[in-house]
């Protein structure tokens, strides 16, 4: 029982990190995607296209950060703690990454026809990065209280 | 459930196809574009276009094979959305060739071979003496649609049927924007976007004249 609690803290640990990049490889997987298909549609703008195709990376770099303020010696006491705010943090990060990647797919679907819209359909991408920042933020403050 | 991200965003925007002035994508990119799928389901979305597009020709099948010539390919068509589609195409074409019959005062029992397709024949059938043959909910189009017959409008009638489809198409896109659903859309809107555009001989004078015009430079 003691080596399951142990092993859920490494879990925990680990899973900002992991689930994160998940997120994060198949958001930035579909909005490349819509990405290369705008590419082969228009005749400029392919740099903001990719660059919007990027921004699902970052909630691999939140999982680097939350992952690192979790690293402790894991112990019975801190094991439980740890597991519930890295393992939920991660979910957090990952579906925020996939719906971030959709919500790029559109922007770039959308604006490639009509380049004036390119900067506020990008605003459902920033509401969805706002949600990862919540839970990353809050994963942060709440770690203090998990015991070294 | 598979995603067309780049088929999809390769895809440019098509207006309602009373407000377009041009195809915004020729025949030859719009293949090009669609090889991007699985060769199978390419495959599956031109026979489909073959089967239920705005025109259809049938060449050499006579008009007894037709029903045969039909469910034979149909079941090389197995996409849901895709089937989905053909399906209520073929329910449209067949209410109109009933709305036909009925106005020639031709009984469906009498006509030689199959006079229609699909899961309404048997319903039109039993509810034959009723204008709109019970169908009326479901398909909204038709009281309009039998209207326009009896009044011999064709081009109203096409543009009911166009319009129709049109929104059936957009429903059918908008339930997955990055999926097979999207794509199908497309090509049938094309499809229909191109009829609009063919049948009006002088606008098509016009555009002409126009891509001449910009080829050309002419202010």
């Amino acid at each position: 029982m003691d080596s399951m609690i142990l092993s859920l803290g490494w879990l925990g640990m680990y899973a900002p990190l992991a689930l994160g990049a998940v997120g994060s490889m198949f958001g930035c997987a579909r909005a490349g995607m819509a990405a290369c298909g705008a590419l082969v549609e228009v005749e400029s703008g392919f740099g903001r296209f990719i660059a919007v195709a990027a921004m699902p990376s970052s909630q691999a770099i939140f999982g680097v950060v939350v992952t690192m303020v979790l690293r402790r010696d894991i112990t019975l006491l801190n094991s439980p703690g740890i597991f519930g705010l890295g393992f939920l943090t991660g979910i957090a990060l990952l579906l925020s990454g996939l719906a971030q990647g959709s919500a790029c797919a559109s922007a770039i679907n959308a604006s490639k026809s009509k380049l004036e819209i390119f900067g506020i359909s990008l605003a459902p991408a920033a509401l969805v990065e706002g949600f990862a920042v919540f839970a990353f933020v809050f994963a942060l403050v709440l770690s203090a209280s998990i015991p070294k | 459930m598979k995603d067309y991200y780049t088929v999809v965003s390769s895809l440019p925007y098509l207006p309602h196809f009373v407000r377009l002035e041009r195809l915004p994508l020729s025949r030859l990119r719009l293949e090009q574009r669609l090889r991007m799928l699985e060769a199978d389901e390419t495959r599956q979305l031109l026979l489909a276009e073959s089967l239920v597009g705005w025109r259809v020709s049938f060449g050499h099948v006579k008009s007894v094979d037709i029903a045969g010539y039909y469910q034979k390919r149909l079941q090389h068509i197995v996409q849901p959305a895709l089937r989905e589609f053909v399906e209520y195409r073929l329910d449209m074409q067949t209410i109109l060739a009933a709305l036909r019959l009925k106005r020639a005062g031709i009984e469906p029992q009498r006509y030689p071979g199959s006079w229609g397709l699909g899961r309404r024949v048997g319903h039109i059938e039993t509810h034959w003496d009723a204008a709109d043959f019970g169908l009326s909910t479901l398909c909204p189009w038709i009281t309009e649609a039998g209207r326009h017959l009896a009044a011999a409008d064709a081009q109203a009638l096409d543009r009911l049927l166009m319009d129709t489809l049109w929104r059936k198409l957009t429903t059918l896109g908008d339930a997955n924007p990055f999926g097979f659903e999207a794509v199908t859309a497309f090509l049938f809107k094309w499809d229909i976007a191109q009829a609009w555009l063919l049948r009006d001989a002088d606008a098509a004078k016009q555009r002409f004249q126009i891509l001449i015009d910009e080829v050309k430079h002419v202010q």
